[in-house]
């Protein structure tokens, strides 16, 4: 299959659920509702200036209307009778199936799937031949941690984080930090499992019921952890916009970028994650904004840095005497 | 159906990556950078419009010109943003009316059915007319749905294939396992590439849950993502393709796009693709193949302008050790060619210790091939091995104040050139 495929359109799905729906008969207005809420924000319209709505409750000349549905006493149902079963059954697609198979592959999935799932997709999935094979990717530019001791440990510690975070329970915990201080049964709601992409390591964010400030934590370095079933006094979307809004930086940092050896292609792949608006200066410079967070602050100056001589930060001023300083200090090496 | 929609995704590939990567460019930018008509950058805007949640797309003022850009913020926004540029392929109603009608059609049955059995059945209903659809689209859509799309399935007996529903793979699965999946998807739709195929399999399964089982799903976004880009999606049609080429040991023919080269001729190359590389700092995909020659040759995806599968088969363990002599002390990209020699590297590093230890252990974790000893309290020395120690100058100059180079070729040259032109610009001398 395909990965730029029709039967993957959103109006192609949109049509599958829709038909779904009016199994046991539908109104109008709600399936206008549905509509609604899965077409695209600005609204089609087809050549014959027929709405998408107008298409699927046949409200056109026959030959235009998509006749799917048949409208009996005020409602709607699928134009075959499914004799009360699901009309449209819901099946993987061959594409999906290639991808589910590598998901089973993942190193890590044990931490996310429990033998008994693992093992009937496996066996589901036996004889399928999949293209997506991890021996055919290789990761670059990655950060080799060293593999962690107690892999049992982690996998429990993993697993009661994830249960805390689907619960929305706070989780008293103990933890050693990289200098070897020990912090002993501390007190937080869990925010997110935070993943990294090039150290592939799940750290966990959490609003410090203790400390009532946001703090991370590396999972198999955490010990000791209990979810408690308790009001801690806030609760997990109040701590998460705590944490977007406190660690916001209010002042953008400004760059000029000279576009020597890409360097321009290169800056914005650098920072493609973050918010940023950019414009043209003209005589080959551009000038980008990036908002960033906070606790981001050092990998920001050190992705600078890395840019060479074709970045410039015009401000902050505290961001570019940082990077004026650590120059000079290499010259003077 | 919709004029919005598009028959090959290549027709919005460039001005996304204008748009998302860069997004400083106006209209008149667009036109001149891509050297086409003010009506199809319109065209290409407007659908980038359609396609794309308007929270995403902003638009800044700059002078008398207005700058469209597509941004998001990693941390409240986890979902990629330009996944859904993916669901905008375009489709007739025939195909649309036909996928439907057979499947409902089947699904009603509930036991197999032959060619025949499907169009007497949905033309006594009144839903087929041979007027407008023949006997020959039907029998294409039900060869494309059970082996190109995998929703159905066949057994042929005497010669006559009788067509089903596919098997249900999740149905020995209970609401917690289902659970657990969901859970598992979430997270990996963004690692496991291509991605677009994880979020499309979250979709169905989001749905199976619902129509099949009646099980509520709540997406409670619990995974975030540290150096996770989204641009690179831009490519996963290329990607695809090149993946299903390297599975069935197949060659291609690429067509690169180079901005420096418009030849169209050198541009076209046939190629044994072996594998792909993800440079996950910077987003960037490469394909590593060999050519007839079985010279190493690599290939940026987001310059590949196509990829053409072809009949002819290579045996991809012929170049196992060719990639590895290529590629083993390659930073990101870089190739070395057998007639040379990795080149050494010895950096210095000086650091406060204890308090800068992590300098230390983030250098051997970001160069796992290289070697640190210790000389004295606070002063490092590391040598690795590089195919091209160019590669490694944004790296080593992300250590400014750290790392002085002892050995590599006009490595320190380079650097010192580079700080004091960084000093220049801030009016330092």
């Amino acid at each position: 299959m395909e990965l730029f495929d029709e039967v993957k359109n959103r109006y192609f799905q949109l049509v599958f659920r829709i038909i779904n729906e009016c199994a046991d008969g539908k109104a109008k207005a709600d399936l206008i509702k549905i509509i609604d809420n899965g077409e695209f924000e600005q609204k089609l319209i087809s050549k014959n200036q027929q709405s998408f709505a107008d298409m699927i409750l046949n409200r056109g000349k026959k030959e235009e209307s998509l006749n799917l549905l048949r409208e009996k006493e005020g409602l709607y149902y699928p134009c075959i009778d499914s004799n009360g079963e699901l009309p449209l059954p819901v099946r993987f697609t061959n594409l999906e199936k290639a991808w589910l198979k590598a998901l089973l592959n993942q190193s890590e999935i044990k931490l996310l799937l429990s033998n008994n799932t693992l093992e009937k997709l496996q066996k589901e999935l036996e004889g399928y031949d999949s293209p997506v094979r991890d021996e055919y990717i290789e990761m670059t530019n990655t950060i080799k941690l060293p593999e962690i001791f107690d892999r049992d440990k982690y996998k429990e510690n993993f697993r009661l984080i994830l249960k805390a975070l689907t619960m929305e329970k706070a989780v008293r915990y103990s933890n050693l930090d990289r200098n070897g201080n020990l912090y002993s049964n501390k007190l937080a709601l869990p925010i997110n499992l935070e993943f990294s992409m090039r150290d592939s390591r799940f750290r966990v964010s959490m609003f410090s019921i203790d400390e009532q400030r946001p703090v991370m934590a590396n999972i198999y370095s955490m010990s000791d952890i209990s979810i408690i079933d308790e009001d801690v006094g806030i609760d997990r979307e109040t701590a998460k916009n705590m944490l977007f809004q406190q660690k916001y930086s209010e002042q953008p940092i400004v760059l000029e970028v000279t576009d020597k050896n890409y360097a321009m292609e290169r800056c914005f792949m650098c920072f493609s994650r973050m918010e940023r608006t950019a414009r043209e200066l003209g005589d080959n410079k551009y000038e980008i904004k990036l908002n960033y967070y906070l606790f981001e602050e050092e990998g920001i100056i050190r992705d600078i840095l890395s840019l060479g001589p074709y970045v410039k930060v015009i401000s902050p001023k505290r961001i570019q005497e940082e990077v004026i300083k650590r120059v000079k200090s290499a010259i003077a090496l | 159906m919709f004029n919005e929609f598009i028959k090959h995704y290549n027709t919005i590939r460039d001005i996304l990556r204008d748009c998302f990567l860069y997004g400083y460019f106006s209209r008149d930018g667009l036109e001149n950078k891509r050297n086409v008509s003010s009506r199809k950058v319109s065209y290409e805007i407007r659908r980038i419009q359609q396609y794309i949640e308007s929270e995403y797309i902003k638009f800044d003022k700059d002078g008398r010109y207005k700058l469209m850009s597509l941004s998001y913020d990693y941390m409240r926004h986890p979902e990629n943003i330009l996944v859904s540029t993916y669901t905008t392929r375009s489709f007739t109603r025939t195909d649309l009316l036909i996928f439907y009608l057979i499947l409902l059609y089947i699904a009603s049955e509930n036991k197999p059915c032959t060619l025949k059995c499907i169009e007497d059945g949905l033309s006594s209903e009144g839903l087929l007319s041979y007027d407008n659809i023949s006997s020959k689209t039907i029998q294409r859509k039900l060869t494309e749905m059970s082996e190109r799309v995998g929703v159905l399935t066949y057994e042929v007996v005497k010669r006559t294939k009788y067509y089903s529903i596919s098997k249900d793979i999740l149905e020995k699965l209970n609401a917690y396992e289902l659970n657990e999946l969901m859970t598992a998807i979430g997270f990996y739709k963004n690692i496991v590439f291509p991605v677009t195929a994880g979020y499309f399999c979250e979709q169905t399964l989001k749905d199976y849950m619902q129509y099949e089982r009646k099980i509520e799903y709540e997406n409670k976004k619990i995974f975030n993502y540290k150096h996770l880009h989204f641009h690179p999606v831009i490519e996963e049609q290329v990607l695809w393709e090149i993946i299903k080429a390297i599975h069935q040991r197949r060659q291609i023919r690429i067509q690169y796009h180079s901005p420096k080269n418009t030849n169209n001729r050198s541009n076209r190359k046939v190629l044994n693709p072996y594998k792909i590389r993800y440079d996950v700092r910077h987003g960037r995909y490469y394909l590593v193949s060999f050519d007839k020659r079985s010279r190493c040759i690599v290939s940026r995806l987001d310059r590949l302008e196509s990829v053409e599968l072809l009949d002819e088969q290579f045996k991809r363990e012929d170049f196992d050790q060719e990639y590895r002599a290529h590629m083993l002390y390659s930073w990101s990209s870089a190739s070395l060619n057998p007639t040379n020699k990795p080149e050494t590297v010895k950096l210095e590093i000086f650091i406060n210790e204890p308090e800068e230890n992590y300098i230390i252990d983030r250098i051997k974790n970001e160069a796992p091939l290289g070697f640190m000893e210790k000389i004295a309290d606070g002063h490092y020395r590391f040598t690795m091995q590089v195919n091209d120690s160019y590669e490694i100058i944004p790296w080593i100059r992300s250590y400014a104040g750290y790392v002085k180079v002892l050995e590599g070729k006009d490595l320190a040259e380079k650097l010192l050139y580079d700080w004091k032109e960084t000093l220049a610009n801030y009016g330092i001398v």
